[in-house]
């Protein structure tokens, strides 16, 4: 299934980058998605996604992967997961593109989402419409809820929609409305951080370059992010204690203090700590 | 495959059951007949630890016809039961006519009227047929008693208006005028429809037609072009001349059914199977 978001918003490219670019951030617009955690900085993150179609629930544990990504151009993912209890298995591949276009005044962004669904198992036995019907309706529902998110970025203004199906209120012309606010899409972007590199010409739109992360990209408030974590690094530890026992035999045949026997393998163990994260 | 373990629950009364699904929240459902659910938690696409037995529940059994001529059904009758009801038959012949071939002979034994309804599976006979005779359900809950008119009963695949911790306790259906004839015509290449089409006619009546399609879409649709059409007929019009002049508002409607493809058959095919059978059922219903 091939679904597509085709929206002109009233935004920066700065402002749809932050919330793309923070997948928990993200996740939150898309309707069932919960428990998202970053697994590897910038890169990949579990999340658990929850559906209900009349009885029947879907409880999926999802891996996003970010493929690359453009700053404030594009970002390529791939979110795959499977439902234990009814075999049900999901597999999304999503890209979206920005596109800043600036008409009078006013900043509008051009953003284009194309994403492929495969939903395969028992649930999907239901039949290729219902589940159809019901991705339809989370597309929708996280188009309306990332118009929402805008609405707050810049005030109250609306977005606009340049779909076929947007009513009449959405379609109202951009320049009859408040520009919005500079300061807070670079307070709020995600790669508003390099302000040189914001101002300078835009990056060739190679979609497969991926570039080092802004230092204040907002996943990074994660939870256990900048810290370091100090770990057993196997099979270090089992050498070490073994030498350690080794050594302190030898040391106490030879006539040495038992105490060998306590301070030897303590050693080993010391020195088969590693560190983590960071 | 087998079902996971579950605790099973017979109450006798309603109270009871009521009870019992406040009890135990969304780890409990209703068990009617289980021609649906049993088979759901066989293919572990459904999992409930408590599941409340309702077969022993008598006031959710038999067809009863009221003192003001209102048919009540209730919600635990078979299939069988009410394709051989006395006053199924007598006022309702075109009800029975359906009920006498849903599915197989297991399912019409086992299968009951509440569950259908309340499993909401697009793929069904009765509710077309119900929507037509513009039935309605009776619902009780924690909260009391409340009736909804079987046209809102459905609102989509596997939903329906009915509250979690609610039963369905019954179907009425009001009497019919002696003019009212009704007729369910449907095609599928496997025991679900593809495409129903329910038809009431009444030649006694301001709202002589009452047409629904079903199967097709995720809940019965009215096809009210053709109603339209058909109040502007004039009486007595035999069943090839009415036909033809609800031809085209049938096929109209029709082409404005939100169809799908699936494995029962292609949108564009469904929507022309609606027509073939609206035609069929139609012209059962008139002389």
């Amino acid at each position: 299934m091939d679904f597509r978001i085709d929206a002109l918003l009233p935004a920066t490219a700065s402002q749809l980058w932050a919330i793309f670019f923070d997948v928990k951030r993200v996740a939150g617009l898309i309707p069932g998605c919960e428990n998202v955690v970053e697994v590897e900085k910038l890169k990949s993150f579990s999340a658990t996604m929850r559906q209900k179609i009349g009885p029947f629930k879907l409880e999926v544990p999802t891996r996003i992967e970010i493929d690359s990504y453009d700053i404030e151009r594009q970002v390529c993912l791939k979110a795959v997961g499977a439902d234990k209890a009814t075999g049900t298995t999901i597999d999304v591949r999503m890209v979206v593109d920005l596109q800043e276009q600036r008409g009078g005044e006013d900043a509008l962004c051009k953003l284009d989402v194309s994403a492929g669904m495969q939903v395969a198992g028992r649930l999907a036995s239901l039949g290729y419409p219902i589940v159809r019907k019901r991705s339809e309706q989370l597309f929708a529902e996280f188009e309306a809820r990332l118009r929402a998110e805008l609405s707050h970025l810049d005030g109250s203004r609306p977005a606009e929609d340049d779909s076929p199906a947007a009513d009449d209120e959405s379609t109202l012309p951009a320049q009859a409305q408040p520009a919005p606010q500079p300061g807070v899409a670079a307070a709020t972007a995600a790669g508003a951080a390099d302000p040189s590199a914001r101002n300078a010409a835009p990056p060739p739109r190679a979609a497969a370059q991926r570039r080092e992360p802004p230092p204040a990209a907002p996943v990074g408030n994660a939870p256990g992010a900048g810290t370091t974590e100090l770990v057993f690094l196997w099979p270090r530890l089992g050498i070490n204690v073994a030498v350690a026992v080794g050594v302190a035999h030898g040391a106490v045949a030879l006539g040495q203090s038992p105490w060998w026997w306590l301070a030897a393998p303590l050693l080993g163990v010391a020195a088969s700590l590693g560190r983590r994260g960071g | 495959m087998r079902a996971r373990k579950f605790f099973l629950h017979r109450p006798t009364d309603l109270d009871e059951a009521i009870r019992l699904k406040a009890e135990h929240g969304d780890a409990a459902t209703f068990h009617a007949g289980g021609t649906e659910l049993l088979v759901a938690l066989k293919a572990h696409v459904l999992h409930y630890e408590h599941v409340i037995d309702l077969k022993q529940i008598e006031a959710l059994k038999g067809v009863r016809l009221r003192d003001d001529g209102t048919i009540s059904i209730g919600s635990l009758s078979t299939h069988d039961r009410i394709a051989n009801d006395p006053i199924i038959r007598e006022s309702l012949p075109g009800y029975a006519a359906l009920s006498e071939h849903v599915a197989n002979i297991r399912v019409r034994i086992a299968g009951t009227l509440g569950g259908v309804l309340c499993f909401a599976e697009p793929h069904a006979d009765a509710p077309t047929l119900l929507c037509a005779l513009d039935a309605w359900v009776v619902l009780l809950g924690p909260d009391g008693e409340r009736e909804i008119p079987s046209r809102d009963f459905h609102l989509g695949e596997f939903t329906t208006a009915r509250a979690d911790d609610e039963i369905l306790a019954s179907i009425e259906i009001a009497p019919q005028s002696a003019g009212t004839r009704s007729a369910y015509r449907s095609f599928g290449h496997t025991e679900r429809p593809a495409v129903g089409v329910a038809a009431v006619w009444s030649t006694d009546n301001a709202q002589r037609l009452s047409l629904w399609a079903g199967a097709i879409s995720a809940c019965p649709t009215r096809l009210s072009r053709a109603e339209e059409a058909a109040a502007e007929l004039d009486g007595g019009l035999p069943a090839e001349a009415a036909w033809g002049r609800l031809r085209d508002a049938v096929r109209a409607d029709a082409q404005a059914i939100d169809a799908h493809d699936d494995l029962h058959g292609g949108a564009d095919y469904k929507r022309h199977l609606v027509s073939v059978l609206a035609e069929r059922a139609i012209k059962a219903c008139l002389p």
